[in-house]
C-alpha cells in the first residue's frame, strides 16, 4: 500500500518536474530572434487562399439557385421557351458543380478517422479523392542528377519522421506505432542508428546501390541514418538505411533493408484488389476487406512484377487539401532477389518514384 | 492610426498620450496573447495594463525597432507569470497545460546530477534549431508555442487542415527534442 502511495507522490513530482521544465523551455520562446516572430506575423496575415471556395461553399447553392429562378423567369417571361431548358440546365450545372465541390469537402471532413491517420502519417497511402493524372506527373521535371554527398542532420527525429503515427482528435495526444528503423531500434536493444552522409550510405555494403540518384523536383535531402549495431559492427549485422527528402510540406522516406521473404506481404500483381489505392474509399477501415488488411497497408511487390502501373495504383492525390500540398501521397516495398527490400513513403507523382526505383541497378 | 515611430516618440516626450495611443494600436494583439495564456479576461486585462506601465518605465531609455514585438513579448512574458503563480498549487486545465505536456515530449532525458542549463543558453539553442527549421514549420511552431494559440486556429490563420498542423507540430516537437539532445541540453 505504502509502496503504491509512493508511487503515486513520485508520479506527481515527476509530472511537476516535467511540467516545470516544459515551463522553462516555454519561457524560452520568449527570447526568439524578433525577425522570426515578425516573419510568423506576416505570414500569418496571408489571405487565406480557400476563402473564395468557403464563400461559394456556403452561399453557392444558394446564389445558384436564384439565379436559377431569375434565368427561368425571365425567359418564360420574354416568350424563349426553347431557351428554358438550357438556361436552366446550365445554372442548375453550375449549382450542381459547387454543390458538388461543397459536397467533396464535407465529405472529406465526414471521415476524420481515416483522415487523421492520413493526415498524422503524411508520408503513407492515402484515398482516392481525385484521380491521378498523367499530366500532372508530366509537368514535373526530374533532376537526373547524381545526389551531391553533402552532410547531412543527424537528427533521430528525423528517422522517427518515418515512423507512422495516428493524432487522437482534438486531445493533442499521439498514439505511436513504430515502424521503420525506429521499430527495430525499439525491440533491439543491441542496435542503435546513427546520422551518416549520402556519401557514406552510398558506401553502405549490400544496401548503399538501392539509393536512387533521382528525386523529384524540389527535394532536398535532410537527413541518412544506418541502423547498426551498438558496436558498431556493420559487416555482420542486419542493417536498415533509411533516407529521408523534403519539399516544404512534402517528404519523401525512402528505407532500405534485409528482410526475410517469409515475413512480407507480398501481392499478386494480378489481384489488384489487396494493393490499388483508387479502389477503395476513406475510412479504409470500412471500405478494405479484412483479409486484405494486412497486405493493403504495406503491400511488398517482387522487382520482376514491378512496374509504372503498379506505382500508379499505390499513388494516390487528395483534393481539397488546403494550405497542403497535392502532391499524390503513397507508400509500397519492393523486394530484390537478393533479400532487399526497399521501402518508399512519401510524395511525388508516380512518374517521379517509377524514375527513382528505375535510378539504381 | 498613429505610427509607432510616433507613439515612441510620445514616450519619449513622457506624454501620457502614449499610453493610449499603444491602447489604440497594439490593446487587441497584446490581449490576444495575454488570453491564449491566461483564458481569463481579467488577468487578461491586468496583463495588458501592466504591459503599458512596462512599457512605459522602459521608453525611454529604450527605443525599439519592432514596437509591437516588443510589446508581444512582454505581455507573453507577464501572462506566463501570472499563470505559473496561479497554478503553483495545482495542475488545473487549459491550453496552456496542453502546449506544457506537448513541450514535455521535448525535454531531452538528462542526469539529475547534471546542471540545467541558463536560460540565455537555452534561448540561444532554440533559435538556432528555429533557423533549421523550414519557413512554414517554424511559423506553425512560433504559432503554437509563442502565441500560444490553439491548433484550430492556426490551420485556420494558414488555411491548413487540422491535422497537417498536428502533424507539422510532432515533427517540430521531434526535431527539438533531438536538436536539444545533440547539443547536450539538460533543461
Amino acid at each position: 500500500m505504502k509502496k503504491c502511495v509512493d508511487a503515486q507522490v513520485d508520479k506527481k513530482q515527476g509530472e511537476y518536474a516535467t511540467d516545470e521544465r516544459a515551463f522553462r523551455l516555454l519561457e524560452a520562446f520568449s527570447g526568439v530572434d524578433e525577425e522570426l516572430i515578425e516573419r510568423c506575423e506576416e505570414q500569418g496575415k496571408v489571405i487565406k487562399p480557400h476563402a473564395f471556395w468557403k464563400s461559394a461553399a456556403r452561399y453557392g447553392s444558394a446564389c445558384a439557385a436564384v439565379f436559377c429562378l431569375l434565368a427561368v423567369g425571365a425567359l418564360t417571361w420574354g416568350g424563349y421557351h426553347v431557351g428554358v431548358e438550357h438556361a436552366t440546365g446550365g445554372a442548375m450545372e453550375s449549382a450542381r458543380e459547387e454543390v458538388g465541390y461543397d459536397l467533396g469537402v464535407e465529405t472529406t471532413g465526414a471521415a476524420p478517422e481515416a483522415e487523421m491517420y492520413m493526415e498524422a502519417a503524411d508520408a503513407t497511402a492515402g484515398n482516392a479523392e481525385e484521380k491521378y493524372t498523367s499530366e500532372s506527373a508530366s509537368s514535373v521535371v526530374l533532376e537526373n542528377q547524381k545526389l551531391d554527398g553533402v552532410a547531412v542532420g543527424t537528427t533521430e527525429s528525423d528517422v522517427k519522421n518515418g515512423a507512422e503515427y495516428n493524432v487522437v482528435p482534438d486531445s493533442g495526444e499521439r498514439e505511436e506505432t513504430a515502424s521503420g528503423a525506429e521499430s527495430d531500434c525499439a525491440v533491439s536493444p543491441e542496435m542503435k542508428s546513427r546520422g551518416i552522409t549520402l556519401e557514406e550510405a552510398y558506401k553502405v555494403e549490400g544496401l548503399g546501390e538501392y539509393i536512387p540518384t533521382v528525386k523529384p523536383a524540389g527535394y532536398e535531402l535532410e537527413s541518412v541514418y544506418v541502423l547498426e549495431s551498438a558496436g558498431g559492427d556493420t559487416k555482420e549485422s542486419p542493417q536498415r538505411l533509411t533516407l529521408c527528402w523534403s519539399r516544404g510540406m512534402d517528404s519523401i522516406f525512402w528505407s532500405i533493408s534485409r528482410e526475410d521473404a517469409a515475413d512480407l506481404n507480398i501481392v499478386d500483381v494480378d489481384k489488384t484488389e489487396t494493393y490499388d489505392e483508387y479502389l477503395y474509399e476513406i475510412p479504409h477501415a470500412e471500405t478494405v476487406p479484412e483479409e486484405y488488411w494486412e497486405i493493403f497497408s504495406n503491400p511488398v511487390c517482387k522487382s520482376e512484377d514491378f512496374s509504372l502501373k503498379f506505382v500508379e495504383k499505390r499513388m494516390i492525390s487528395r483534393g481539397g487539401d488546403a494550405g497542403d500540398t497535392d502532391t499524390p501521397r503513397g507508400s509500397f516495398s519492393v523486394l530484390y532477389p537478393d533479400g532487399i527490400v526497399v521501402n518508399f513513403k512519401g510524395r511525388g507523382t508516380a512518374e517521379e518514384v517509377w524514375e527513382m526505383f528505375s535510378s539504381f541497378k | 492610426m498613429v505610427k509607432d515611430e510616433e507613439i515612441l516618440d510620445l514616450y519619449w516626450a513622457r506624454d501620457e498620450r502614449a499610453i493610449s495611443e499603444t491602447q489604440n494600436a497594439y490593446g487587441n494583439y497584446c490581449y490576444s496573447i495575454a488570453w491564449h495564456i491566461l483564458y481569463d479576461k481579467e488577468d487578461a486585462d491586468e496583463c495588458v495594463n501592466d504591459t503599458w506601465l512596462k512599457a512605459w518605465n522602459a521608453i525611454p531609455p529604450g527605443r525599439p525597432n519592432r514596437f509591437a514585438l516588443f510589446l508581444g513579448t512582454i505581455t507573453r512574458n507577464l501572462s506566463l507569470d501570472r499563470w505559473k503563480g496561479r497554478h503553483a498549487v495545482k495542475r488545473g486545465s487549459g491550453e496552456m497545460l496542453l502546449a506544457l505536456d506537448e513541450l514535455g515530449e521535448c525535454i531531452p532525458a538528462g542526469n539529475s546530477t547534471e546542471e540545467a542549463v541558463e536560460a540565455a543558453e537555452l534561448q540561444r539553442l532554440l533559435n538556432k534549431f528555429l533557423h533549421t527549421l523550414p519557413e512554414k514549420e517554424c511559423n506553425i511552431f512560433l504559432r503554437r508555442y509563442w502565441y500560444m494559440e490553439e491548433y484550430n486556429e492556426i490551420a485556420a490563420r494558414y488555411g491548413m487542415k487540422l491535422n497537417t498542423v498536428k502533424t507539422s507540430l510532432f515533427r517540430s516537437r521531434g526535431k527539438l527534442r533531438e536538436y536539444l539532445e545533440r547539443e547536450g541540453v539538460v533543461i
